[in-house]
C-alpha cells in the first residue's frame, strides 16, 4: 500500500496547512478559489468582475461570465499581467483599468486577484483605498491565491463574506428574515421544509446566494435573523451578526433530532411562532429512524470522500452520536466552527486521518486497502459493491428532519444489502 | 498584455500543454497550482484531446517559501510506478516561473532516479510567449528531444505537422487530409502531430517522405525535419473544391508524386454536385442583397486566408474580411482582434461573420458559424471538417443554410 504515514490526524491539525494530498499527483485537481469567485460573481446581478491573474486564468475562466444569464448586466473583464508587470507591479495599470469600469458604469467591482498577484505582493487593498474616494464604484479585493488553500471553497466564502461589507446599517430591523445558501430559482431541488414552513408563517424571506440582487445584499442588515443553509454561508452569517447585530442560526451542520429539536425552538422563540408541530411527523419518523439506526451501525468504520456542499467534521459527529468511526475524511476546508466540530469528535475519542483526495484512482486503491464498512460521499469505488457508496453529493441545500430522515434510510439500507451480499457470499 | 474585456489571449504555457494533449503513451506534469490542470483538461477533453495523461502537483505557500520541489518527485514516481508511461513532459507553470524554479535541471537531476523514463522539460514557460509561440517551441522540440535517426520507410509516408487542439476542429481536419493524401497517392500516416498520436509515432517521423505543414507554427519543425532527414514539406491548408485540387496538383508536383486520377476527379465531381445548387442560390442572395454580401472570418490567421479564398472564388461574396487572433500574427490583410474589433464585429449584423464561440454569442449568431477557438461546447473527432472536398461541402451548407435563414 502507498505511504500515508504523511498525513495528519484530526488531534494535529489547526488549518489547512496540515491537511496533505492522499496521493501526491492531482489528476486533474479541484478548482481554484478564482473560478467559484468569479462564478458567484457573474450570477449576482449588479456586481462586476476583475480577475487579475495570467492568461490561464483569463482565458478558461471566460465561460463563466459568457454563459452567465446576468452576463449583459454588468462588466466582467480580466486584467493579464505580462514579463514587466510581474517585477515591477502592475499599479498603474490596474487603476486605468478601474477608472475605465468605472467610466463604463460597474457599481461593484470584485477586484479577484489570483496566485500571480499574490505572489508578486502587490498591495492592492491600498490601491484600493488610494483610488476609491475618486471613483463612484464600490471596490472589493478578493485574494484568491490557490497555494493558500486546498480547493475552491474560500472562492465562495471569501466572495460572500466581503458582499458582506456592502451591507448598510439599518436603523430599524424588519421581520425579513435572510435565508442564506439557497437561490428562489433553484426549482429542481426542493425547498428544505423550514423554507416551506416559514412561508406559510407569512415571514418574509430574503435568499442571499447566487442569482440574488446586490440589493439583496445591501439591505441584508434590517434582517430580524438570518438562517444559513451551508457552510461556504457561515462566515457571511457571522460578519453580519458581528457588523449589524443580525443573529444567526446554522442548520447545515446539524444532523440529530435533538440538535435540530433545540435550534427549531431558538427559531420559534426569536420569531413568535410555532415551527415544529407543523413538523410533528417528520420528526417523529426522523426520531424512530435514529434509534433503529444506533442500533445497526454501531462499529460501523466509514471513509469520507467528497461529500459536496456538506462540511465533514459536523457530519462525522453525527455519526459518532450513532456509534460509528470514522477511519479517514477527505477535508477541503478547514472554517472556523471546525475547531468547535474537532473538540467534539477528539471528546468521543474519534480520531480521524484528514487528507485531501484529488485522484480518484490511486486513491480509491488506498481506501479499498483501508477496508472500511462504508464510504461516505463520491469516490472512484461509486460503482463497486464493497466497499459500499452513500451518496451525499444531493444533500446540497437541505437541511432538518428531512434531510436526517434520508440520510439514515440510505445508511441503514446500504448496510442491510451489503450485509446479506456478504452472508450470501456475493461479496 | 494588459486589460481584456473579452477572452484575453493563450499564454506559451498553455500552447504548450494543448500542444502536448494529443500524445497517448505519455504523461504531462504540470508543477504548480492545480488549478490551471484542474481548467485545463476539462477544456482538452471537450475539445476532443484524450491523449497524454494531465496532472499537476499542487503547491503551497510552504514549498513556494522553501523552494521545496519534493512534490514533483513524488508525482513522477507515482506516475511511473502506476500507468504504463515511459514519456514524461514537465510543463511551466506561473508561480515556479517566478521563483525560479529550473525544470531543466530539476529534470537532469532526477533522470538517474528513472533511469528507464523521459523526463522533458519543456522552455515555453515565461509571460512574454504567447500561445502560438508555445505550439512552435513545442513542437521543434518534441521533434529534437524525441524523433530517432532513421532510413525513409520502405512505402511512401507522410506526416501531418501542426494539427493541436488549439486549432478549432483539429481532429475533423487532420482526419480529411490524411483521407485525401493517403487515397491520392497511397500513402500511409506516419503521425499527426499532434493529435490522437503516440509518442513512438514521433520517434519515427524521420522515416517519412514528406510533410504536410497545416499552419505556420508547423514550419520550423518542418525545416527541422528537412535538414535532419532530409524530408520535403510543403505548408498550405487545403479550402474549397478547386483549392483542394490545386493542393493535390501542388503536393504531386512538389514531391514528385503519382496521383490516383480517378479518385482525385471523382471527389471532386462529388463535391460539386451537392454544391452547385448551393452556389445557385447564394448568387441570386448575394446579387439581391449587397449589404449581405460580405464574409467576415476571425480565427487563426491561416484558417481565415483559406477560407476567405472559397468564399469569394466559389460564392461570390464581394467583401471578404479576415482577422486573425495572435498579435504575433497581424498584418494588414489579417489584423489582430482586438477587443475594440470584436465589439465593432459583433454590433454589425450585415452580412456573414464566422469566429469563434465568444465572438457569435456575442453577436447572437450560430454556433455552426464556429472556425475558431475558445469554444465552450463539446466536440468530438466525427464532426464534419473545414478543409478539403468535404470541408467545401460543409462550408457551403453552412452558408446555404444561414442564407436560408435571412431570405
Amino acid at each position: 500500500m502507498t505511504g500515508i504515514q504523511h498525513l495528519k490526524c484530526l488531534s494535529a491539525v489547526k488549518s489547512m496547512k496540515t491537511i496533505h494530498p492522499l496521493t501526491p499527483a492531482a489528476f486533474p485537481g479541484n478548482h481554484c478559489p478564482m473560478h467559484t469567485a468569479l462564478s458567484l460573481g457573474t450570477r449576482i446581478k449588479g456586481v462586476s468582475t476583475l480577475v487579475i491573474g495570467t492568461s490561464e486564468c483569463g482565458y478558461y475562466s471566460r465561460n463563466i461570465p459568457i454563459t452567465s444569464p446576468y452576463a449583459d448586466q454588468s462588466l466582467h473583464w480580466t486584467y493579464i499581467l505580462d514579463s514587466k508587470e510581474v517585477v515591477f507591479g502592475f499599479r498603474d495599470g490596474i487603476i486605468n483599468t478601474i477608472r475605465e469600469m468605472d467610466a463604463a458604469g460597474a457599481k461593484i467591482i470584485l477586484l479577484l486577484a489570483t496566485c500571480v498577484p499574490e505572489l508578486i505582493g502587490e498591495d492592492i487593498d491600498s490601491i484600493c483605498y488610494e483610488i476609491q474616494p475618486r471613483i463612484k464604484a464600490r471596490l472589493l479585493h478578493i485574494p484568491l491565491g490557490n497555494f493558500k488553500c486546498g480547493s475552491y471553497q474560500p472562492g465562495y466564502w471569501k466572495t460572500l463574506k466581503k458582499l458582506g461589507t456592502l451591507t448598510e446599517k439599518a436603523s430599524i430591523k424588519t421581520k425579513t428574515v435572510n435565508l442564506l445558501g439557497r437561490s428562489i430559482l433553484e426549482e429542481h431541488i426542493p425547498m428544505p421544509e423550514i423554507v416551506s414552513v416559514l412561508k406559510r408563517n407569512q415571514v418574509p424571506l430574503r435568499f442571499l446566494s447566487p442569482d440574488s440582487s446586490l440589493e439583496d445584499f445591501v439591505s441584508a442588515g434590517d434582517a430580524q435573523m438570518s438562517i444559513s443553509l451551508s457552510p461556504f454561508m457561515n462566515p457571511l452569517a457571522e460578519y453580519l451578526e458581528k457588523e449589524h447585530d443580525v443573529p444567526f442560526i446554522s442548520l447545515h451542520d446539524i444532523y440529530s433530532v435533538k440538535e435540530i429539536n433545540q435550534v427549531y425552538t431558538v427559531l420559534e422563540n426569536h420569531l413568535e411562532l410555532k415551527i415544529i408541530p407543523d413538523m410533528m411527523d417528520l420528526k417523529k419518523e426522523a426520531d424512530s429512524l435514529q434509534t433503529q439506526a444506533a442500533m445497526q451501525l454501531k462499529d460501523t468504520s466509514y471513509i469520507m470522500a467528497n461529500i459536496g456542499a456538506l462540511q465533514p467534521l459536523p457530519l462525522s459527529v453525527y455519526f459518532s452520536e450513532l456509534g460509528m468511526s470514522p477511519i479517514m475524511i477527505h477535508m477541503e476546508e478547514y472554517y472556523p466552527s471546525d475547531a468547535k466540530w474537532k473538540e467534539l469528535l477528539l471528546a468521543r475519542d474519534k480520531n480521524p486521518i484528514l487528507c485531501l483526495m484529488f485522484h480518484e484512482n490511486a486513491d480509491k486503491t488506498i481506501i479499498q486497502e483501508l477496508c472500511p464498512h462504508l464510504v461516505i460521499g463520491d469516490w472512484g469505488g461509486r460503482n463497486q459493491p464493497k466497499p459500499p457508496t452513500l451518496q451525499t453529493m444531493d444533500f446540497y441545500g437541505q437541511v432538518g428532519y428531512e434531510r436526517t430522515i434520508s440520510l439514515l434510510n440510505r445508511i441503514t439500507t446500504i448496510q442491510c444489502r451489503s450485509k446479506e451480499a456478504e452472508d450470501h457470499g456475493i461479496i | 498584455m494588459g486589460l481584456y474585456k473579452t477572452t484575453p489571449p493563450l499564454s506559451g504555457r498553455m500552447g504548450a500543454l494543448w500542444c502536448l494533449s494529443g500524445i497517448a503513451d505519455s504523461a504531462v506534469v504540470e508543477y504548480g497550482c492545480m488549478g490551471h490542470m484542474a481548467y485545463g483538461r476539462t477544456f482538452l477533453n471537450r475539445m476532443g484531446a484524450f491523449g497524454s495523461k494531465l496532472y499537476s502537483t499542487h503547491i503551497g505557500e510552504t514549498e513556494i517559501a522553501m523552494g521545496d520541489t519534493s512534490r514533483l518527485t513524488k508525482v513522477i514516481r507515482q506516475i511511473l510506478e502506476t500507468e504504463d508511461v515511459k514519456t514524461i513532459f514537465l510543463l511551466p507553470s506561473s508561480v515556479p516561473e517566478i521563483t525560479g524554479i529550473d525544470l531543466a535541471a530539476i529534470a537532469q537531476e532526477l533522470s538517474p532516479q528513472f533511469p528507464h523514463s523521459s523526463l522533458i522539460p519543456l522552455s515555453a514557460g515565461g509571460f512574454d510567449i504567447c500561445g502560438h509561440k508555445g505550439v512552435e517551441l513545442t513542437m521543434l522540440q518534441l521533434v529534437k528531444t524525441l524523433s530517432k535517426s532513421t532510413a525513409p520507410t520502405p512505402s511512401l509516408t507522410f506526416n501531418i505537422i501542426g494539427s493541436c487542439a488549439d486549432l478549432y476542429n483539429f481532429l475533423p481536419d487532420a482526419a480529411e487530409i490524411e483521407r485525401l493524401v493517403s487515397n491520392t497517392f497511397s500513402a500511409s500516416l506516419l503521425c499527426t502531430m499532434t493529435s490522437r498520436t503516440h509518442v513512438s509515432e514521433i520517434e519515427a517521423m524521420g522515416g517519412a517522405h514528406f510533410n504536410l505543414v497545416i499552419r505556420r507554427e508547423g514550419e520550423a519543425t518542418a525545416l527541422y525535419l528537412k535538414e535532419r532527414f532530409g524530408t520535403p514539406y510543403l505548408m498550405a491548408r487545403p479550402y474549397g473544391i478547386d483549392g483542394t485540387l490545386e493542393w493535390l496538383t501542388q503536393l504531386e508536383k512538389e514531391f514528385n508524386l503519382s496521383a490516383n486520377k480517378e479518385f482525385v476527379q471523382q471527389e471532386y465531381k462529388k463535391a460539386a454536385e451537392q454544391i452547385t445548387v448551393m452556389q445557385t442560390m447564394a448568387a441570386r442572395f448575394l446579387r439581391a442583397h449587397k449589404a449581405e454580401s460580405k464574409l467576415t472570418l476571425a480565427g487563426h490567421a491561416d484558417v481565415t486566408s483559406g477560407i476567405a479564398r472559397y468564399g469569394r472564388s466559389a460564392f461570390g461574396f464581394d467583401q471578404t474580411i479576415c482577422f486573425c487572433d495572435c498579435s504575433c500574427m497581424n498584418s494588414h490583410d489579417n489584423p489582430y482582434t482586438t477587443d475594440e474589433i470584436k465589439l465593432e464585429l459583433a454590433k454589425d449584423s450585415k452580412g456573414f461573420l464566422m469566429g469563434n464561440d465568444e465572438l457569435l454569442r456575442m453577436s447572437k449568431r450560430k454556433p455552426n458559424l464556429q472556425i475558431a477557438s475558445p469554444d465552450n461546447l463539446w466536440h468530438h473527432a466525427y464532426e464534419p471538417p473545414l478543409v478539403g472536398y468535404r470541408g467545401a461541402v460543409h462550408l457551403a451548407t453552412v452558408w446555404a443554410n444561414e442564407i436560408m435563414q435571412r431570405d
